[in-house]
């Protein structure tokens, strides 16, 4: 067994979601600065949306982890977005048909890695880019299930790299959470009049030492009441 | 210091170069910018207009102003200079000053240096004249009479000179109006200058007025400046027979990068763009330049030279590789490279990742995103290689463009089989947009597949015509469409695109 280290427990597990905040706002200041201008921050999390950051373990998506991911494109375009816009890099593998179109808005685009084909052995290619950026989005276009003998290598490298890994379609027996989602709802749009507006989506997420959890959050427009 | 003046140097460089009679005038934009002796004796001068000159004297051949022929001609005999002193400074073709003290302790005394000096640059037809001073501008007044200054008597040497003599020479940066005006006042010799209070002469003529000041009184001026070797970064290669296949030149590509590698470390600099420029046998040229942030590896470099000749090939093009230059476009210094960006540790981990996939995939299969623009979803994203530099795409306003929350799927093409829908009304007659952009009958059904979707809600057509003015003819019209199927739980969004005459799905929501 190569590379494997041991992961100082860092006093996090037992706190409440303030304390670990608190906890880590003191870690960041420890750090210091790096480069001048930046104050150079590490957290154990990518943050990520509100309804969603609130169901899962620590706020966002686990670094060193593995996450399981249904096959919904809208939601993946938001966290890609909203991990771009905080200065994360993200990297999607083997996924041709997602448009990054919505993340030129609040994303940024630059810090995006494609990927397209990542020809036959596309595990590899994700096991050497999670040592070294913040998020991994993989994807394989028909749903199977990882045998552990692929499985055990993968989360040794996940675990001593950098970034958190998100895999669509493939189950893992060794994530920390899954999220499922299913878009419910399109509004704004009606009989030949309006537009769509906002996309609803309700995730429902399963996570380690949690009850599962579930709560709709808006892609675009949240509805609003207007006075007319 | 000693100053070498090559007296109407544009002259001399003209007659280095083709025979010419004996008065000659180089004209610059209708006025005389240098004359030869004999057009000089008949009267011509220099600002003169060419109709005075060639009225004054009527055979004088005229010829336009050549800057590169100058420099050119120059070339060659400042080369030569370099072998008798070490401090050597072209101020301008046919002006060169050198540090005579230093080239006299070496030759032994200064009037040898300067002996030395003037046979180096002697040619068959090249007039000459050695000054020697203790200042630059007084050895430059110097070489103008041919005069040689003693140590401690610039001001003595200087007295008697006419005031007009400090606007006849370029290269000592005196203003020809100030010139003029101190002519007019009545102060016509250095000597007068000088009694002047320098106060006084700046408070009058300003900056330009102390310059003029400052030279008449033989201030101390600067040392003579040679220029720096620079050293040259770009790597050429020119196989002896032009290289017909990919992974010669590939091979070839490597060697050449472990040379500019080389001479990078050597200068102390890493490079942040880098031009790969392969030139073919019948004169195509393939140009790309890369951002690089690490010194490339020799791997690295050949791997994107090979990935643009393969790309080339694989469009149709053929041909033999006859030169391949690697450009450095803009370097720096090591330390600083990463910090520009600000990237810091975690940069150099993710550069490094992303390089070794593709190493591994080809420098093809890794891509990076870049917004083009326009008003359907697909078109808006387009793929350039991971570390390829691209002007970034211009910001144009593209009314009518499909708006945010933007449909994350793409349909797979305008050939692919699960693209194409078929949209029906209650009748069972096919929906089409009509001339007036508008749907021909409300929309009740989409077959996509096998599949049946009862149409709850659409929103467009959204018609496109552009293009009609030239060749990208493009008459689309867009639709957002929401069905549900009697099995599903949730109701499913597209958004259609209608194209010659046919609907199919340019993206699905969610």
């Amino acid at each position: 067994m190569d590379r494997t280290h041991v992961r100082k427990a860092g006093g996090l597990a037992g706190l409440s979601r303030a304390g670990r905040v608190e906890a880590l706002r003191a870690r960041m200041a420890e750090l210091g600065d790096g480069v001048p201008g930046a104050p150079r921050v590490f957290p154990e999390v990518i943050p990520v949306m509100e309804p969603l950051a609130g169901l899962l373990p620590g706020g966002g998506l686990a670094r060193r982890a593995v996450t399981d991911l249904a096959d919904c494109p809208a939601l993946i375009v938001e966290l890609i977005s909203h991990a771009t816009a905080g200065g994360g890099h993200v990297a999607v593998v083997g996924w041709p048909e997602l448009s990054l179109a919505g993340v030129a808005g609040a994303g940024r685009l630059e810090n995006i890695v494609v990927v397209p084909d990542p020809g036959t052995d596309a595990l590899e290619v994700v096991a050497v880019l999670v040592d070294g950026l913040d998020l991994v989005v993989a994807r394989w276009p028909t749903p199977f299930e990882l045998p552990p003998t692929r499985t055990r290598p993968l989360l040794g490298r996940v675990r001593s790299g950098t970034a958190a890994l998100v895999l669509v379609g493939v189950r893992l027996a060794g994530a920390v959470a899954r999220i499922d989602a299913r878009v419910t709802a399109y509004r704004g749009i009606g009989a030949g009049r309006g537009r769509i507006r906002g996309v609803d989506v309700e995730v429902r997420v399963v996570a380690a030492g949690r009850a599962p959890a579930a709560a709709t959050l808006t892609v675009g427009q949240r509805p609003h009441l207007r006075a007319v | 210091m000693a100053a070498l003046w090559f007296p109407d140097w544009p002259v001399q460089a003209a007659r280095l170069e083709k025979d010419l009679p004996a008065a000659v005038a180089v004209i610059d934009g209708h006025r005389v910018r240098a004359c030869s002796a004999t057009a000089r004796r008949t009267g011509v001068r220099r600002g003169m207009r060419v109709r005075e000159a060639r009225s004054l004297c009527p055979d004088l051949a005229v010829l336009d102003d050549d800057p590169d022929r100058d420099g050119r001609a120059f070339g060659p005999l400042a080369a030569g200079l370099d072998d008798v002193a070490a401090s050597v400074e072209v101020l301008r073709p046919g002006l060169v000053v050198v540090d005579a003290g230093a080239a006299g302790r070496f030759h032994g005394s200064e009037d040898r240096a300067v002996e030395l000096l003037v046979d180096a640059a002697a040619r068959r037809g090249v007039d000459a004249l050695a000054g020697v001073a203790d200042e630059l501008a007084t050895a430059l007044l110097a070489a103008r009479v041919g005069a040689v200054v003693p140590a401690g008597g610039s001001r003595e040497f200087l007295a008697p000179q006419p005031v007009g003599l400090l606007a006849a020479e370029v290269a000592l940066g005196c203003e020809a109006s100030v010139v003029e005006a101190l002519t007019r006042l009545g102060v016509d010799t250095l000597g007068r200058l000088a009694a002047l209070p320098v106060a006084a002469v700046h408070t009058r003529f300003g900056a330009a007025g102390r310059r003029c000041h400052r030279i008449a009184t033989a201030a101390p001026d600067r040392r003579v400046s040679p220029a720096l070797p620079e050293r040259e970064l770009t790597v050429v290669y020119t196989p002896e027979e032009p290289i017909e296949r990919v992974d010669a030149a590939a091979f070839a590509a490597r060697a050449l990068a472990a040379r500019l590698h080389a001479r990078l470390a050597g200068s102390g600099l890493s490079c942040l763009r880098l031009r790969v420029l392969a030139e073919l046998a019948d004169g195509t040229r393939l140009e790309r330049v890369w951002r690089t942030r690490e010194a490339l590896t020799e791997q690295a470099t050949a791997d994107r030279v090979r990935w643009q000749l393969d790309g080339w090939l694989t469009a149709g093009g053929a041909g033999a590789l006859a030169t391949l230059i690697l450009e450095p476009v803009e370097v720096t210094a090591p330390d600083h490279a990463g910090r520009l960006f600000g990237d810091g540790p975690d940069g150099g981990r993710r550069r490094r990742a992303v390089s070794r996939v593709q190493s591994v995939l080809g420098v093809g299969a890794v891509l990076q995103p870049r917004l083009l623009g326009g008003r359907g979803v697909a078109e808006r994203i387009g793929y350039v290689p991971y570390g390829e530099e691209c002007e970034p795409a211009g910001r144009g306003a593209w009314p009518g463009r499909i708006p945010a929350p933007l449909p994350a799927r793409l349909g797979g093409g305008p050939d692919h089989p699960t693209a194409r829908v078929r949209l029906l009304d209650e009748t069972g007659r096919e929906v089409i947009v009509t001339a007036e952009a508008l749907l021909s009958s409300r929309p009740h059904v989409l077959g996509w597949g096998r599949t049946l979707f009862r149409v709850s809600a659409w929103a467009g057509p959204w018609p496109v015509d552009v293009g009609w003015w030239g060749r990208g003819k493009q008459k689309v019209a867009r639709l957002q469409l929401v069905g549900q199927a009697d099995d599903e739980e949730f109701p499913r969004a597209w958004l259609l695109l209608w194209s010659a005459r046919r609907w199919r799905v340019e993206a699905t929501y969610g």
